[in-house]
Parts: structure tokens; sequence; C-alpha cells
């Protein structure tokens, strides 16, 4: 008889987003540490895994200008983390950190340092935004073409693993030259865990080699299945056995006593995170000016794009598209679905499959589908509200989740046995022994 | 003999790399009624992460990384300064220095500079993070419900910094500090004309002069002062009841420091703070000094100076009040924001 399959929670509190509602006398500061100790403790209270903070080096730009309409501003990750390891125990730490804008033994040198000062709960959270725009921010600059994106992270994530080992780094490299050898012990988790978000066949192979936990965006039943399945089989070709790579998609959670009652919180919800001023700009985004003069509550507009591409709120991490070709279709969709155009971006912008709405009894019962299909290992949410967005989650689904069976109990000591991760010595050995071929070459 | 104007340091690398032990001390350096507390990176975990994990477990004591300002990103350190000082509420500061050896500056990939260079790359650091904590407004967060907008665009700025061998566009994107800006305690080599010369606005607040020996820090202090606020550090080995403090010093196994070295009584170490005090006295204002203190042995001599030199300041006043922030116990002026002033 096989163990019940268990999911694990943990939280991506953005600081960043259009998802985190503001306009609420709910919400509270995005900066302020009491927010950040009040959603970790809560966090903690309710056995989550993992606290994930976000990151965007630089602020985000809205047709030439500063985007005002957001949540935007937030303290350092690291820094944030290891003032949130003093009040608090268990629970792991997650920095999200960029490849493009750190030197790899800097970068090292600190999150080993937060390992140890959290006694082994780091992660990396790897990133590799790699935009000349960000990089006006760094004395490196923005120096990297987007085909050599993977290539450069990958050799960056060795370079850091190397420097963990304990071993002398030697890199020579195209980006970056690196002789170091770091100072700071092992942790009690061996070395900080990983994490990566890419979801191209490119970022699904750097993260079966190089990670080991994939953030994943297939968050619906059927899709994460075929993704677990994809990454099962891009694992196996580097020697990783099945499900060791661990896959835990990025939701929203909206729940409540009552069917009904989430429901009604539902429509709040979304109705504070897309205002008027929000859905057009979101439609300015692809038609390249602003909209000004259009009417929210009406249909799209009727003139085109004045772009070819779009310019997508910079920092936001889209990518560009075709705006007439984009244009045309949602107005097709929007004139077919009677929507105007609040109503449409907000059925867009939040994707409803990422979303679990429901009573505390009926998601309890969809999760239990992902832990017998084995389809994920757990979910990253990102509350809708700070501080308090978690409280219903920890208070309501946690404890039905344990009845169920497929809920943690208690905690171990480290991130990695929360995640249960281990270190399987023959993949360290590899992941880090490229770095020996790519010096060679270069 | 001016009161009340010296500010006392204590560093805690001697903790080594357990956090709590180190937030122990602070903890205990804060209830005796010492100003700060610092912590160095050299070898040890993150300076700043140390300091940031002390924070939550402290209230009134200043929290005082010691950060290499050649060969890391300006960018960074600023945002991970005004973070640390976000979470401590006003208690952080900032003790630059330039460590311009080829280990650090392989490790980044990075060749050494050459000595003229240090002033004027120090300038266009502390210049870069003092426009970047000035480039969000006070009050750029605006939460508007009418207009729909969570941020004022006319309150954020970009930095804009040209320097010799970089650029940062900004605006940060870590909202202004409590402080506003963190006082910035850097080398007096650095206060060149081209370089720091002391000027509250672009280069550091206090002046932190080093001499082989005490006498000779004495005489610095005093030629420093009249332009600003000035730091010493001292390594301290103080006489314990088995042990004098030369005894001490002579048995370290260690290497000995370019620091200026204390060794003696507590009475001594008191008679040398209250030459220093004097040394640093202007009538014409109330500047506050810093002593920043390097125990040889963090056990021993923090025991001591808790116990018996810190009382015995307090009642010869000596020490300068406790702020709530760091900013306020140098007695700086609040922090105008430039970008404010210019509209």
């Amino acid at each position: 008889m096989s163990t019940q399959h268990q999911l694990r929670f943990g939280v991506f509190f953005q600081g960043v987003n259009s998802s985190t509602v503001w306009r609420s006398v709910l919400s509270g500061s995005q900066t302020d540490f009491a927010s950040f100790k009040q959603l970790a403790q809560t966090a903690e209270r309710g056995l989550f895994s993992a606290f994930f903070l976000g990151e965007g080096l630089r602020l985000r730009e809205h047709l030439g200008s500063i985007h005002e309409l957001d949540v935007a501003g937030r303290p350092d990750a690291q820094t944030m983390l290891a003032a949130l390891a003093a009040v608090t125990n268990k629970i792991g730490l997650v920095a999200t950190q960029n490849t493009t804008y750190n030197d790899p033994a800097d970068l090292a040198r600190r999150l080993s340092s937060l390992d140890l000062i959290s006694e082994g709960r780091a992660a990396w959270n790897i990133v590799t935004t790699h935009n000349a725009w960000t990089g006006a921010n760094f004395r490196r600059g923005g120096y990297l073409e987007h085909h050599e994106r993977y290539s450069h992270a990958e050799d960056f994530v060795r370079t850091v693993r190397q420097i963990w080992e304990g071993s002398p780094v030697h890199h020579r490299g195209n980006h970056y030259n690196v002789d170091y050898t770091g100072t700071i012990p092992a942790s009690a988790q061996h070395r900080p865990v990983l994490f990566q978000a890419g979801d191209s066949a490119e970022g699904r192979d750097f993260a079966a080699r190089q990670t080991d936990v994939i953030f994943s965006a297939h968050v619906g039943l059927d899709d994460a299945l075929a993704f677990r399945q994809d990454i099962n089989v891009r694992a196996a070709k580097v020697g990783r056995a099945e499900n060791s790579v661990k896959i835990m998609p990025g939701a929203e959670f909206i729940v409540a006593e009552t069917p009904q009652a989430a429901e009604e919180k539902y429509h709040w919800v979304r109705e504070h995170q897309i205002g008027p001023q929000q859905a057009l700009a979101y439609l300015e985004q692809f038609w390249g000016t602003r909209l000004e003069s259009v009417d929210p509550y009406g249909p799209l507009p009727d003139f085109d794009p004045v772009v070819e591409e779009s310019s997508v709120t910079r920092g936001s991490g889209f990518q560009g598209a075709k705006s007439l070709e984009l244009a045309n279709a949602w107005r097709a969709e929007a004139a077919d679905k009677g929507q105007n155009i609040i109503e449409f971006v907000r059925s867009r912008s939040h994707r409803a499959d990422h979303t679990f709405t429901g009573s505390y009894d009926q998601i309890a019962d969809r999760l239990e589908q992902y832990a017998q299909t084995r389809a994920v290992d757990g979910f990253n949410i990102t509350p809708w509200l700070v501080p308090t967005g978690l409280d219903d989650i920890v208070d309501h689904l946690v404890p039905r989740l344990q009845e169920r069976g497929i809920y943690p109990e208690t905690y171990a000591d480290t991130l990695r046995e929360n995640l249960g991760l281990t270190i399987d010595e023959n993949h360290e050995q590899q992941a880090v022994k490229r770095l020996a071929t790519v010096q060679e070459v270069s | 003999m001016s009161e009340r104007s010296l500010l006392l340091a204590l560093n805690l690398d001697g903790a080594g790399n357990d956090p709590i032990d180190s937030a122990t001390y602070a903890q205990q350096a804060e209830e005796a009624g010492f100003h700060g507390v610092s912590f160095s990176s050299d070898g040890l975990l993150d300076a700043v992460q140390r300091a940031s994990f002390t924070a939550p477990k402290t209230k009134k004591i200043s929290l005082i990384p010691v950060i290499d300002a050649l060969f890391t990103e300006p960018f960074h350190t600023a945002t991970q300064l005004a973070s640390l000082d976000i979470i401590a509420q006003g208690r952080a500061g900032w003790i630059l220095e330039t460590l311009n050896d080829s280990v650090q500056a392989q490790a980044v990939g990075r060749e050494v500079l050459a000595e003229e260079e240090l002033s004027d790359e120090a300038k266009d650091v502390v210049t870069t993070h003092r426009r970047l904590w000035d480039s969000w407004e006070d009050d750029a967060v605006i939460r508007d419900q009418e207009t729909g907008r969570y941020l004022d665009a006319t309150k954020l700025h970009y930095a804009d910094v040209e320097g010799k061998n970089f650029s940062v566009k900004g605006p940060s994107i870590t909202p202004r500090p409590p402080q506003g800006q963190l006082p910035i305690i850097a080398p007096a080599p650095l206060f060149t004309e081209h370089g720091l010369q002391h000027c509250r606005l672009n280069g550091a607040d206090v002046i932190k002069v080093n001499a082989a020996s005490l006498d000779e820090l004495l005489a610095q202090a005093k030629t420093a002062s009249p332009k600003g606020a000035v730091a010493i550090d001292v390594d301290i080995y103080l006489d314990t009841a088995t042990q004098t403090g030369a005894q001490r010093a002579a048995a370290q196994a260690v290497q000995r420091t370019e620091r200026a070295e204390f060794t003696g009584s507590v009475q001594e170490l008191i008679a040398f703070l209250g030459q220093f005090a004097q040394a640093t006295a202007n009538p014409a204002d109330q500047r506050r000094h810093l002593v920043h203190l390097y125990p040889g042995d963090l056990k021993i001599d923090s025991a001591v100076l808790i116990n018996e030199v810190i009382p015995e300041l307090q009642r010869s006043n000596l020490l300068a009040p406790i702020g709530d922030t760091l900013r306020e116990s140098f007695a700086l002026p609040v922090a105008q924001n430039r970008f404010q002033e210019a509209s």
C-alpha cells in the first residue's frame, strides 16, 4: 500500500502586481515589516512549507512613465527574509533573485548566509530577466541577448553550486569571470533549495537539470498532469528519479464557508483588483496608446492599435504579441460573450483556471484529486490581500486537508525535508561537473 | 569639556556565524546603553542579513553593517540598506569601507582600482545611494480610489547617476527608508575635494579616522572634528581579574589589525574616552562623535564594558542620549528630499 501523497503550500508575497487588492480598508502596508511578519507567521501556523518573496529590479513603466495603478515598492528579498528568520521557526524562506544582475560569488555568499541564519530554511527562486532596460540600474548593465538567456543562467547557477560545494572556483566565461572560494559552511539542508519558473522547452530542460522545485503555471488538473509527465521525461534524460523534481503551481484561492459566499467573495476580489483605470491600462499595453477617452463600461475600442507589437507594462514579464491580430480576436471574443471592457479584462487578466473558488469543502475535495493523481506537490498561493489574505485558508482549508490525510500535520526541520526533497549525490555532482566542460570551451 | 557627545558602538563579529548568539549580545548591548552594534562581512555571514536578523529582536539600538563600496552593486546595497532601515524602523547606518584588494576584485571579475581612484569611486557610489533613497518621496504611495492610482508618479524620480565607472537609472524599487538618508560613516582618506568632501547631501555624514596609536588617533580626531562628526575604530583588550589587557592582547594568536589598540583598565579606557570627547569638542555646535569598539574577546570585553565602563560613562555624562533613529542619536538634521526641494 502506497503512502498517501501530501500537498504542500507556499505563499508568494509578490509585492508588485495587479492581483493584490489595495482599494480596501482591509489592505495593509506592502512595505512595513509588520505585514511580512504577520503573513509569514500566519503561513507558519498553517504549516506552509515556504514563504516566497518576488523581485523586480526596475520599477514598472507603462507607455513610457512609471506605472501608477498597481501595488509597488518592496524591501530587498534577502534582507527581509533574514529578519523573518528571527520571527519564524520552521517555514522556508525563498528569495527570487536574478542571474543577470547579480555576481555569482556575491549571490552564492548571500544565499548561504541566509541558509545558515535560518538554520537550513533558505531557497533561491531563479529568474533570468535579461533586458537592458533593467540593466540600466547596474554596473554590468543589460548585456545579454535573448538566446543566451538560459545558457548564461545555467552557467551562473553551476558557478553558484560549485561555490556552495566549497571548492575554489576559477571560472572564465563570456559574461563574467569569477575567482572565489566560499567561506560560509553548508547548512543543515546541505545547500539552499532551488526553485525556477521558466516554462519554455529550454526553461523546462534547465529546470530538469538544475532545480529542485518548479514554480509552474500549470494549475488545471489535466494541464498539471501533462506537465508532470513532461518534466519526468526531461528529468529521466539527465538521470533523475521519477517525481524527484517537485512541482508547485502558482495559484489564487478564493474560499469561504459556502459556495455562495465564495462566489460573492470572488466578485468582490475581482472588482477590487481591476477597476476602470486598470482595465483601460491593460488594453493600452496592446493598443499602444492612451485610451482615456474610451468608456471602460462600453465595448472594446473600435479603432485599431497604433503599434504592431504590444508595448506591455515593462517589468511585468509578458512577451510581445502582434497587436492587430490580438485586437481583432479580443473584440470578437468580448462581443460574443457580451462583455464590456472591464468585464473582459477581469475575465482575462486573472485566468479562471489559476483560481480555486469555492467552499472549503469543495476546494478540499478538488485538492484531493491533485493528491490522488500526484499531479502536483503543492501550490504556491498568491494572497489577494496583505497581510490577512491567508487567514481563511489556514483556519478552514488546511484542517480539512489534514482530515483527508493530504496535508502535513507537523514540520520537519529544514525546507528540503519539508518539501520531501533529498540530496541525490550523483545528480549534485553532475549538475556541478558540467561547469568544467563550459570552462574548457571558454 | 563637551558633555553628552559620544556614541558607543560595539562590533559583534566575535559572535561568529551564530545569529542567535549575536542577537543576544545585541540585546545585552541595548540593555546596557550602547548606541549601536556593527557587523562586518569578513568571511562571516552577510553583514546586512545579520543586522536584519537582529532588528526584530531589539528596539532601540542601531544596527550598522560594514559594507564595501568598490566591488558591490550600488543598486543592490542601496535597497538592502533601505530595507534594513525599514525593518529596524530607522535604526540603520552604514560603515562604508573600500576593500581594494585583488581577492574581492577577482570574486566579481574586476580589477583593483588605483589608490587615487578610490575617493572618486566612493563618491559615485555614495551619490547613487543618496539619490536612490530620495527617489521615492515619502508620500509616493497615495492609494487614490478616485483615479485608481496606487502611486503618484510625480513623486517618483529617476536617480540618473552618471558615474565614472557605472551609471544607475532608478528609481529605487524600495520606498524611501524611515530616516530618509541613513547615516554613512566613511574613512577620512575618501574625503577629498572630488570625493566625499563633507557634505551631508552628497557625501558621508561621519569621517572615520584611523591611526596606529591612540595619541595619533586623538590628534586626527581633533583635526577632523571641525568639519563634522568623527568616528574612531579601536581594538580593545580590557584588564580582567586574572589578566591584564596587555597580556590578553599578547596572547592573541590572530594577526593584529590596522586599528589602534587599547589595552588597560576600565579607568584608563574612561580617561581615553574623555580625551576623545575633549579633542572633538566644539562649543559652536552639538555634534556627536562615534567610538567604534572591536573587542579582543567579545564575551570578556563586552562584560566589562557593560558592567563597568558604561555605568561610569553615564555617571560622568559623556554619552549622548539614544535617539529613536541613528540620525537622531548623531543629532543629524532631518534629511530633506533633494527631489522634493527641487520641485
